[in-house]
């Protein structure tokens, strides 16, 4: 139990995303870049898609976001776009507003962490 | 191999695009369900596909389900990717043809293995499907000289009689018998009888027109069947067939062995209610007047007149 609240505090596990990339540091700079870059219009798409209240769209944009999310090993990200997933499933609007909320902050936790881990290795690398 | 990564998520696809090179494998990607579906009907497919579940246009799982309609000896094996990852998901998915399943986001190591081991399953169904035409071919054809064996042949006649009962076009069917094939066999052996008996194949079957057939009726007997062919078409097939097979004695380690055919013709143009067994009788009976009359020659199983002629 521990251990999940632990993983839960890191934005996403480092060492969990390298084992998805099998290593490949290059591959994975390049996964964070294609990831930065498509989360503004992601973001976007979500909160438009939930304020017109269109849950079968939200539910399959929430679904995509999570599997770019899982691949990170962001948990608490991973959860909350699971979450947002199911609230929009159920057709329930409030749950999904909720859930959004969380998805967002933690998107952008994700973010900020993902941007200094490309940001530094680059500067490094100059 | 050659794979198919389907995967409308830009992320989960370069990442699969990436490992999958990198393990060895051809890659073609597919950014949604409608893509991959046209690149899986393709006749030259690829053999394996990586199909995630969710996706705009069709979803892997109604791909799975028209993979499975295809009328194709071997379908591409389908792996299926989801982020679902209960297990009824689970159920659905193999339910609906896929052959494996995988939750995203994916071990590399446990995808990497699972495209070995459909690879293994691949292998096995081509193995299979190599073996099964090789005993088709072993059970419809001549071992020694690979033309179609007697029951194939009377099979061709048989479905050449039932397009004529729908067309009315005349069949006709010539049988060869190798003169003196016996004296072939006691002089230089039965090896040497049967590189005779081979080439003997060989020229007629090059003789025959795409929509013609021949095939080993017998030991030393050989049946054609022809379709939309009246008799005296017929009759100047078989004296081609007789000729190619006089005109040019026979190589063998003894020398050059003289070779010829007595042939007899019949024709449902003459005899159109004749079934294909008495098709067959009557193109037997001209061959043995042909034997009669000397050998090396062509007999018809009727006269000018139409009149068919006694054995």
């Amino acid at each position: 139990m521990s251990n999940r609240t632990a993983d839960f505090a890191k934005p996403y596990d480092e060492a969990e995303f390298l084992e998805r990339v099998e290593d490949d540091r290059e591959l994975g700079d390049e996964l964070i870049r294609l990831f930065l870059d498509n989360c503004p219009k992601a973001l976007a798409d979500l909160q438009e898609t939930l304020a017109q209240g269109d849950l079968d769209t939200l539910a399959r944009l929430a679904h995509g976001v999570k599997g770019s999310i899982g691949v990170f090993g962001a948990r608490a990200c991973f959860e909350a776009a699971l979450a947002l997933e199911a609230a929009a499933r159920a057709g329930d609007l409030s749950a999904a507003r909720q859930a959004w909320v969380r998805l967002r902050l933690e998107v952008q936790r994700l973010s900020a962490a993902l941007e200094e881990t490309v940001g530094g290795r680059t500067s490094c690398d100059c | 191999m050659r794979l198919l990564i389907a995967d409308d998520d830009i992320i989960c696809r370069r990442i699969l695009e990436k490992l999958l090179v990198k393990w060895g494998h051809e890659v073609e990607v597919a950014s949604d369900g409608v893509e991959a579906w046209q690149a899986l009907q393709r006749f030259d497919a690829p053999s394996m596909v990586v199909l995630d579940w969710m996706m705009p246009g069709m979803d892997g799982v109604e791909i799975c389900r028209r993979l499975r309609e295809l009328k194709r000896d071997i379908r591409p094996y389908v792996i299926l990717l989801s982020g679902k990852g209960q297990k009824k998901d689970l159920i659905n998915g193999i339910s609906a043809g896929a052959d494996d399943y995988v939750t995203k986001p994916f071990a590399p190591e446990e995808l990497r293995v699972r495209i070995l081991a459909g690879e293994r399953i691949l292998n096995l169904q081509a193995e299979s499907l190599t073996m099964m035409e090789a005993l088709r071919k072993q059970a419809t054809h001549d071992y020694l000289t690979g033309l179609p064996n007697r029951a194939t042949i009377m099979d061709v006649l048989r479905r050449e009689f039932a397009r004529r009962s729908r067309g009315g076009q005349a069949v006709s069917v010539v049988l060869a018998d190798v003169d003196h094939f016996k004296d072939v066999n006691d002089t230089f052996g039965h090896q040497v009888g049967d590189v005779v008996l081979t080439e003997i194949a060989r020229r007629m079957a090059m003789e025959m027109r795409s929509y013609e057939y021949v095939g080993r009726y017998g030991g030393e007997e050989f049946l054609a069947v022809l379709w939309d062919c009246d008799t005296q078409s017929a009759c100047a097939l078989a004296e081609r067939l007789r000729r190619i097979v006089e005109g040019r004695p026979f190589d063998s380690p003894a020398g050059k062995i003289p070779v010829t055919m007595s042939l007899g013709v019949a024709s449902t143009a003459e005899i159109p209610d004749a079934t294909q067994e008495t098709l067959v009788q009557l193109a037997d009976a001209a061959m043995y007047r042909a034997k009669r009359a000397g050998r090396n020659r062509v007999e018809c199983a009727m006269d000018a007149s139409g009149a068919v002629l006694p054995p």
